[in-house]
């Protein structure tokens, strides 16, 4: 090591004065990520505390583990995260699906055909949710609901499909993959058209058909993408999309459509004495669930296939 | 290697910096909030002890005297529109109109009604609140609360001292007295006289083409509903030539056509939920039970489920809203033989004067079930009105502020709030014209739809409407002209109501306005949401034929009992004691 010449301090300050531009440049995303991030965490403490809005944050007083132990006990706390990880891993297993439709959409030859495809699947992204569930409860009226008077044609029975707490999952699942497929599918499409053309060349030569060339070319191309998405989706496998199950949900269904998120806005904000603290202690859960299964799923890629990303 | 030690240590401090820096910053703010609350507390106390010597403060005008205030006064207030027919209370008719009578602008912050109740909460919490909520929806648990908290400001004093309107409205109705003083003999809120001595939740509506056909009589026990509701299901009673095409009972799955309400009140006492009541919860010589278990509530869930099964009540009942309803009962072939509903609007739309399918509608009692129990879905009202004026502690000149609550209670006011513009929405008449609803000679008349105009457009934000505190009490409402009571709605549900009114479960057998203690509010709380919605999901499944009532009641019980129902009646218990007992 060569002597010191300077203290620390006069050598970040020199730091400072030589790459001001950096600073002040790294200094935005910082300071976004402190105070949406790292400030409200100080509110965290509400989950451990009996919280009352006249007292406020800090000087209302502790109580423990209560609001995790009252949430615990609830009747309706294997139901909710019954309901919420079938959601969940419902979502899970259909999301290889937009990687289908990027293949598919891969080896369309006709450019402007491609681009039609492309733009008829990806869409119904920018419909929001409000008017999704208000699309899915015209379709599934009893009386007006064209697809209710088709099975009324065909077996003369009437059937309330929104208020059936069977259809709820496969109802929110696939009204979901058809607003957001062509969107997903997005990421994959990129990702295939920088496969190495040679490859494929190298492949027909061999007399590769299609469907080894995309087994053995394609597939593995996309493979690290699509366990990188699915890693990070297990970080929010406790938190289902709010909006549209909250829309979606009435008091037949509720059996399946009550999840961690809407329970957690009634007893924390609609309640006529709302529960701030068990609001908090819930989500609170979720993140740490959320946080340890994202741990547990990178280790499990990293150990099978190699392709953990921390 | 150095280099990397050097980024490290820069970050590090980056971080640092504005760590210190935003922390700085919040607990600035946060002496800042603390000492303006304090100056204000001290101000207060100094104020009331200036009272405390009998002298009016020199700010407001005598009390009943207009203006209130000889300078522009602004008031800040929070509350809530009625989208469509308001949308904005600052730049509103009736804002402008008080202000030109009081000389006080009241500057009410609004939100729609659907948003209100979180907007409301979290305005609270963050502590930002203004100087007056109007009609925060509250029930009397949650206003003490405030109150203790030292959040809300008691009135009784200033009512003593500037109380003008509000006096005389007390003498009209004594009932509004009563009903908005706590335990603890103050009165924290102002409320709102009611129309009638008794609200519907809902009450059975049918239609007489139908009767007359099948030549029957208004139905008035679960047995003669039944024949009803099978004998339009059974034939083609609209002629359209479609016999399948009836809906014999409609209804839906909110509150305004809650026909699960309405039939089981035949069987038990089914009450409201409101004001954080369990439904299935009653007093009987002052013991809180309840009916959850009981076979006249399965018998009652029995029925539902048969009306249900023979396809006699909308197979999308449950999931129905209000909007849907509506348009169930408007179709152009008509379909709907009966429905439990609050209010006409809910099944169809009129215009007063106007002759129309809406006529036919006509009122029928309460449904006897087979034991013999009657009971209305309806409540005495609660002049209390979710707390309708409550001024908190920001509040810098309370007198100011309560005589404008005060002044509401003025008829005219009231009359403005409600329809706006004298000679736009209402007029005065004169006197021998006619009679109103009850029989009393009327005074002034409702202008709007007897001329067959409906009100124009660009008449909007014209009142508050029913977000704060009125006078709306039986002379007002019942000196209102009507012109033709054949052709009147408010006739047809004055019927109702009548039919209504020998069956109200008495108020003292239900846990309405009794006070729930702080060390008990959050439980209770939590017990009446995951109760009432628990007992509600399983009606609708037993209903339906989801779960077998007879096989899976069991499982019903054992729910029930696991979702703490002991707990909430032992809960109720102390607190009906301690609320008659301070009576």
């Amino acid at each position: 090591m060569k002597k010191k010449k300077d203290s620390i301090g006069a050598r970040i300050k020199k730091a400072i004065v030589k790459d001001w531009q950096l600073f002040i440049l790294i200094m935005i995303p910082i300071s976004f990520v402190i105070v949406f991030h790292y400030i409200p965490i100080y509110g965290v403490q509400i989950a451990f505390k009996s919280f009352k809005p006249s007292l406020g944050i800090m000087r209302s007083p502790w109580i423990g583990f209560d609001n995790f132990k009252n949430f615990f006990n609830s009747w309706q706390f294997s139901r909710i995260i019954v309901n919420t990880l079938r959601l969940s891993f419902y979502g899970m297993l259909i999301s290889p699906l937009p990687v289908i439709l990027a293949l598919q959409i891969n080896y369309i030859t006709n450019a402007k055909y491609r681009k039609a495809v492309q733009m008829i699947t990806y869409a119904p992204y920018f419909i929001s949710n409000v008017v999704l569930v208000g699309i899915i409860n015209l379709l599934l009226n009893v009386r007006t609901g064209p697809l209710n008077n088709l099975i009324y044609m065909i077996t003369g029975q009437q059937t309330d499909i929104l208020g059936s707490a069977t259809a709820f999952p496969h109802l929110f699942t696939w009204s979901g993959v058809w607003k957001s497929l062509g969107f997903n599918a997005i990421i994959y499409i990129s990702t295939l058209a920088g496969v190495d053309v040679e490859l494929h060349e190298a492949a027909i030569c061999d007399g590769a058909n299609l469907l080894k060339r995309i087994w053995h070319i394609d597939i593995p191309h996309v493979l690290p993408t699509y366990v990188l998405l699915l890693i990070l989706s297990m970080r929010n496998i406790l938190q289902t999309n709010f909006e549209k199950v909250f829309l979606m949900q009435n008091s037949l269904n509720i059996r399946t459509s009550e999840v961690i998120s809407t329970y957690v806005y009634k007893v924390g904000l609609v309640a006529n004495i709302p529960n701030y603290g068990l609001g908090t202690a819930i989500g609170l859960f979720n993140s740490l669930v959320g946080l340890i299964l994202l741990i547990i799923v990178n280790r499990i890629a990293d150990k099978v296939a190699g392709y953990g990303f921390f | 290697m150095f280099k990397k030690v050097k980024l490290l240590l820069t970050l590090l401090l980056c971080l640092t910096i504005t760590l210190t820096f935003f922390t700085a910053c919040q607990s600035k703010k946060d002496d800042v909030s603390s000492t303006t609350s304090t100056t204000t507390k001290t101000d207060q106390t100094a104020s009331t002890t200036a009272e405390g010597q009998n002298t009016y403060s020199s700010k407001v005008t005598p009390p009943g005297e207009l203006p209130i205030t000889r300078e522009k006064y602004k008031l800040t207030a929070f509350g809530y529109t009625h989208n469509p027919r308001n949308t904005d209370l600052i730049n509103n008719q009736f804002t402008k109109w008080l202000e030109e009578k009081t000389n006080v602008f009241v500057e009410v912050q609004s939100v729609n009604q659907s948003d209100f109740a979180v907007q409301l909460q979290l305005l609270m919490s963050s502590g930002d609140y203004p100087e007056v909520i109007l009609k925060p929806n509250w029930t009397r648990s949650t206003l003490l609360a405030y109150a203790k908290e030292g959040i809300i400001m008691p009135l009784t004093d200033l009512i003593e001292k500037y109380g003008y309107y509000w006096k005389k409205a007390v003498e009209d109705t004594p009932e509004l007295l009563t009903d908005v003083t706590m335990p603890d003999g103050q009165i924290y809120c102002l409320g709102r006289t009611n129309q009638w001595r008794y609200k519907t939740e809902v009450s059975v509506y049918y239609y007489q083409p139908y009767l007359d056909k099948l030549g029957l009589d208004i139905p008035e026990t679960t047995e003669e509903f039944y024949n009803y509701l099978k004998l339009v299901k059974e034939n083609d009673v609209n002629g359209n030539g479609d016999p399948n095409d009836e809906i014999p009972l409609a209804g839906s799955g909110v509150s305004t056509g809650d026909f699960v309400k309405g039939i089981l009140n035949a069987f038990v006492p089914f009450s409201r939920s409101g004001d954080g009541n369990i439904e299935t919860m009653y007093v009987e010589n002052g013991t809180v039970t309840h009916v959850t278990f009981d076979e006249a509530f399965k018998e009652g869930i029995k029925y539902i489920h048969k009306l249900y099964k023979e396809g006699l009540i909308a197979k999308d009942a449950f999931t129905m809203d209000k909007d849907q309803l509506l348009s169930l009962g408007t179709n152009e072939n008509h379909i709907v033989g009966s429905a439990f509903i609050n209010h006409l609007t809910h099944i169809t739309t009129f215009q007063d004067g106007v002759p129309g399918d809406w006529l036919n509608w006509t009122p029928g009692p309460p449904l006897k079930g087979p034991n013999g129990v009657q009971i209305a879905a309806a409540y005495l009202a609660d002049n209390f009105y979710g707390a309708a004026w409550v001024q908190t502690d920001k509040t810098r000149d309370p007198e100011i502020a309560f005589r404008v609550g005060d002044f509401l209670f003025d008829y005219e006011a009231t009359t403005r709030c409600f329809y706006g513009a004298e000679g736009v929405g209402w007029r005065y008449i004169e006197p021998g014209v006619g009679v109103g609803v009850t029989g009393m000679p009327a005074t002034w008349e409702f202008n709007v739809g007897h001329d067959g105009k409906p009100r124009p457009e660009s008449d909007a934000n014209w009142g508050w409407i029913q977000a704060g505190p009125m006078n709306t009490s039986e002379k007002w409402h019942g000196e209102r002209l009507v012109r033709d009571p054949d052709l009147n709605s408010e006739v047809k549900m004055y019927k109702s109501y009548q039919l209504q009114l020998p069956h109200i479960f008495p108020i003292e057998n239900t846990l309405h306005r009794v006070i729930y203690d702080d060390e008990y509010q959050a439980e209770m709380a939590d017990l009446v949401t995951s109760l009432n919605s628990l007992i509600r999901e399983y009606i609708a499944r037993f209903t339906t034929g989801d779960l077998d009532i007879d096989k899976d009641w069991d499982t019903f019980v054992d729910q029930v009992k696991k979702a703490g129902i002991d707990r909430a009646v032992e809960i109720a218990q102390i607190a009906y004691d301690k609320f008659y007992k301070s009576r």
